[in-house]
């Protein structure tokens, strides 16, 4: 088994820069659109599905700590509401939020521990379709709670009519979240090249990098779109 | 069967199902709703070329951006349609994407050449639905 870092600060430390890193790749990203080919893959489905999901993958791994992703989630939907530029900027924060609530509904069961050594959770196959379940609901909850509360967040009222109307494009553009979160998941898990021993890192060197690296997440967002 | 067998047996039946499923939907999403370039409003074609053409483009601010475009009031009114207040509107774009809104919202919205969209400068980007297809009466 992975260890458990049990250090409150550590893990503290570790949710405000996953998630500011989650949160800048969310504002960067978040915005490209792309063209040709292309024009029909949803960015979000990427950034739910590997980029959200990758992390939150990860960081369960290098810290077996549970709830820490909703953490992470809370910061990067902080990070990503408070660059208010491009499209719908409360439905992206929230849906980041959904994100990390699903992550943990997901895999704090005991039967999908990912950090328990040998058993399912080491097999590329069972990973694999997992990866594939999370990343459809993370990516198509997170998307249905956005077309729930914002028009009652911004509008005051909601729409079943609207809110339906959605649901195609929403499972749609779920099939990517379903490939990317099969490749995302084994990957995460099993890459013996990601794992890092956190708490064997020394406290000056982590804080440090803690703090370098979350401080040029949101200068180089702020920067991003403001200057 | 294995504890194993059995959770990788359901793990494969619900992922196939949700790979199938969701790619119907996207199969689904992928084909036109409509014309590309040619727009409904209350059952009338109107081609893109001359809604940029025949109508008056304003000037507007919507989300910090300035745009120019074509109140969506004055071709809803160009249709001949009578009472409009007493109706909600149906925006859907090619891919079925559908936004209801008001009367109200119809007289504060504005169609920009721009991806062919629709724009609610007062409401959220949620509601400014591209590639434009259908405005569609509702009683």
């Amino acid at each position: 088994m992975e260890k458990m870092v049990n250090n409150k600060y550590r893990i503290l430390a570790g949710i405000i820069v996953f998630g500011s890193l989650w949160g800048m790749l969310e504002c960067i990203l978040g915005e490209v659109k792309l063209t040709g080919a292309l024009e029909a893959f949803p960015m979000g489905a990427f950034l739910g599905a590997f980029v959200g999901l990758g992390l939150m993958v990860l960081t369960r791994r290098l810290y077996n700590v549970m709830w820490m992703q909703l953490g992470m989630a809370l910061v990067a939907g902080l990070l990503r509401f408070w660059a208010p530029v491009g499209t719908c900027v409360i439905c992206s924060a929230l849906a980041i939020v959904a994100e990390g609530m699903i992550f943990e509904l997901i895999f704090n069961r005991p039967v999908f521990n990912i950090n328990k050594s040998g058993g399912d959770m080491r097999n590329v196959q069972t990973l694999a379709f997992l990866g594939i379940i999370a990343g459809f609901t993370i990516y198509t909850t997170g998307y249905m709670f956005t077309q729930i509360f914002t028009p009652i967040l911004t509008e005051g009222a909601f729409s079943i009519s609207n809110f339906s109307a959605t649901l195609p494009l929403i499972f749609g553009r779920g099939f990517f979240a379903a490939v990317l979160g099969g490749i995302t998941l084994p990957l995460a898990v099993l890459a013996k090249q990601l794992y890092i021993d956190v708490s064997s890192i020394k406290k000056e060197h982590y804080y440090g990098a803690v703090a370098g690296i979350s401080t040029f997440c949101w200068v180089f967002v702020f920067a991003f779109f403001y200057i | 069967m294995t504890d194993a067998n059995r959770l990788n047996t359901v793990l494969a039946i619900i992922a196939i199902i949700v790979l199938v499923l969701s790619f119907s939907a996207f199969a689904y999403i992928i084909v036109p709703k409509g014309d590309a370039s040619l727009i409904v409003v209350n059952k009338i074609d109107y081609g893109w070329d001359v809604i940029f053409t025949d109508f008056e483009m304003t000037s507007f601010t919507a989300s910090e951006d300035d745009y120019e475009g074509v109140l969506v009031s004055n071709i809803i009114l160009d249709t001949g349609l009578e009472n409009p207040q007493g109706h909600t509107y149906r925006f859907m774009g090619l891919d079925g994407y559908q936004k209801d809104v008001t009367w109200e919202d119809v007289q504060n919205s504005y169609l920009v050449e721009d991806e062919h969209k629709v724009v609610f400068p007062n409401m959220t980007r949620s509601f400014w639905v591209k590639d434009l297809a259908l405005i569609e009466v509702i009683s």
